[in-house]
């Protein structure tokens, strides 16, 4: 491990967060953090420049919670979230969030699309223009320039929504489960590219799964979280993204390491949770 | 699938013209008074004759000139004041509790009822028309757009605030084109009520106009302009109605609706 200087590129430290009372009336007067529901507890993470930070967990464990903050879309009750070191206040397109559900804009071709955040926040055409168009050609969508979302796969526009996060020239990439609405072998495609682009960009990611396979197979390192409330059970610094392991395809997955090390992360999830619950 | 809706058009033609040859067979065969029912043929003279020569000195067109005036100047009064405001509502509920409890409370109203009293302050001219055709047009147009605004997912929302829009920016740049289907709902209904409210308040009170055609005829007994000036009426409304489908067609391309 080489030293590092700069401070890392996204930092959570000690972040706790809840939701108001449960299943009871939400009071108007009344929301005494005593009162929440916890959903994360005490979170530190840090994400350092080119790192590819997968976070697994059960389902409903306070995953999309914990990316939601890491946004700066939640601001949470306790500890604080540092982007470059300097405090996250809200949204903004440092952090670009990529949803489950592409959320394209309709009215929008795909080249509109990609430009939309550098255009509205007034940055000069020429200046984005050259982004976009790498972009376009990254996603393999230059045909597509003129079409509208309506007129795409699933697939297709979450590349879109990918290279819209990209074309703001995020300090980092948050994957809210961007390939948990695709069916099974488009997930497996999109796997491949998401392992491109991340080779090929040098960006800084940190993706939210429930697939520890996905998990493992992507990033260089995984962070297992409890069931809920969320804690850092353990973190893997998994082999097998290419970064580690050169190119190695998706044959990886059926390797005996590779299978070990998943069940290995599955047998921490497991012993944690309580009987009956799910990944 | 082209094939399918030629038919359909086809049978939606047969269906008018089936009412039209019911018309002229009931007249032509003097099943009933010319007084009460006047055949197709003496209803296209009155309506040449009324284009032509006009009725008591003013022409059909005059009249629907008169009428068009007042319609589109109150619905469009109202376009620019309520859809704002209903966008504002839509986005933050203290406008919407201030806002809402009003205008809820006089949209039951039919128009009619508060009209006398728009006469007494404004007098039987245009300008209470307008305020009339505008306080009709603004419940519509002002919920239509709250609830268009509503409707935008969330998400779409947070997704632009991480791409670092915000403020009158997100507002122009999201919520504006995710509503505007929406909104071209709620202005397709508010030029029909506009519509119907303006022709009833000028057959309640005016000097002249489409409404007050009808009912001076009516005065008159003379049926035949009284089916000129409601068929006029009813493709009018009809051709507002299309106007505003165009016009969405044209500006909302992307909408299902």
């Amino acid at each position: 491990m080489q030293p590092r200087i700069e401070p890392p590129v996204l930092e959570a430290r000690s972040v706790s967060h809840g939701y108001a009372g449960g299943l009871g009336r939400r009071r108007l007067f009344a929301r005494t953090p005593s009162a929440r529901l916890p959903v994360i507890e005490s979170v530190d993470l840090c994400v350092h420049r080119g790192d590819f930070v997968a976070i697994v967990g059960p389902s409903g464990c306070g995953k999309t919670t914990l990316i939601r903050i890491l946004a700066g879309l939640i601001q949470p009750d306790h500890g604080q979230v540092l982007d470059c070191g300097v405090a996250v206040t809200g949204a903004d397109h440092n952090r670009s969030l990529v949803f489950q559900h592409p959320h394209l804009f309709p009215w929008l071709t795909v080249e509109q699309n990609i430009a939309f955040g550098p255009r509205h926040r007034g940055t000069v055409r020429g200046d984005y223009q050259p982004l976009v168009e790498e972009l376009l050609s990254l996603v393999g969508l230059e045909g597509f320039r003129t079409a509208l979302p309506q007129q795409l796969s699933g697939g297709m526009k979450q590349r879109v929504s990918l290279a819209r996060a990209l074309a703001n020239r995020p300090h980092i990439l948050l994957l809210d489960e961007p390939l948990g609405a695709l069916d099974a072998l488009t997930r497996e495609r999109m796997q491949d590219e998401l392992r491109t682009l991340w080779r090929r960009t040098g960006c800084t990611v940190v993706l939210i799964t429930h697939s520890v396979e996905e998990a493992l197979y992507l990033a260089n390192r995984v962070v297992v979280l409890s069931g809920r409330p969320a804690r850092i059970l353990t973190e893997i610094g998994a082999t097998f993204s290419s970064n580690g392991h050169g190119a190695r395809g998706r044959e990886v997955k059926s390797s005996r390491e590779f299978l070990t090390v998943r069940e290995e992360v599955l047998e921490h999830i497991w012993s944690e949770q309580p009987a009956g619950g799910s990944i | 699938m082209s094939g399918d809706k030629a038919r359909y058009r086809a049978l939606s033609v047969a269906s008018v013209l089936l009412l039209v040859l019911v018309w002229w067979g009931v007249t032509h065969l003097g099943l009933v008074e010319p007084l009460f029912v006047p055949s197709p043929r003496a209803v296209l003279n009155s309506f040449v004759d009324v284009t032509v020569r006009g009725y008591r000195g003013v022409t059909l067109f005059e009249h629907l000139a008169h009428s068009m005036m007042r319609v589109l100047t109150g619905f469009l009064l109202a376009v620019v004041t309520a859809v704002p405001l209903g966008i504002v509502m839509g986005r933050h509920r203290v406008v919407r509790a201030i806002c809402d409890p009003l205008i809820e409370l006089y949209r039951p109203l039919p128009p009619l009822a508060y009209y006398t009293l728009l006469i007494v302050w404004m007098g039987i001219e245009d300008s209470s028309k307008i305020a009339l055709l505008y306080l009709a047009a603004f419940p519509p147009l002002a919920i239509s757009s709250m609830a268009a605004v509503e409707r935008i997912p969330e998400h779409r929302i947070e997704c632009a605030r991480c791409l670092g829009v915000r403020g009158f920016a997100l507002l122009r740049t999201v919520v504006l084109p995710s509503a505007l289907p929406g909104i071209f709902t709620g202005l397709r209904v508010a030029i029909g009520f506009t519509y119907t409210t303006l022709v009833s308040s000028e057959i309640v009170a005016a000097v002249n106009g489409i409404g007050w055609l009808v009912l001076d005829a009516g005065r008159f007994l003379r049926t035949d302009l009284i089916f000129v000036g409601i068929i006029t009426m009813a493709a009018t409304g009809l051709l507002l109605d299309r106007l505003i489908r165009l016009l969405a067609a044209m500006v909302v391309p992307w909408s299902e609706e």
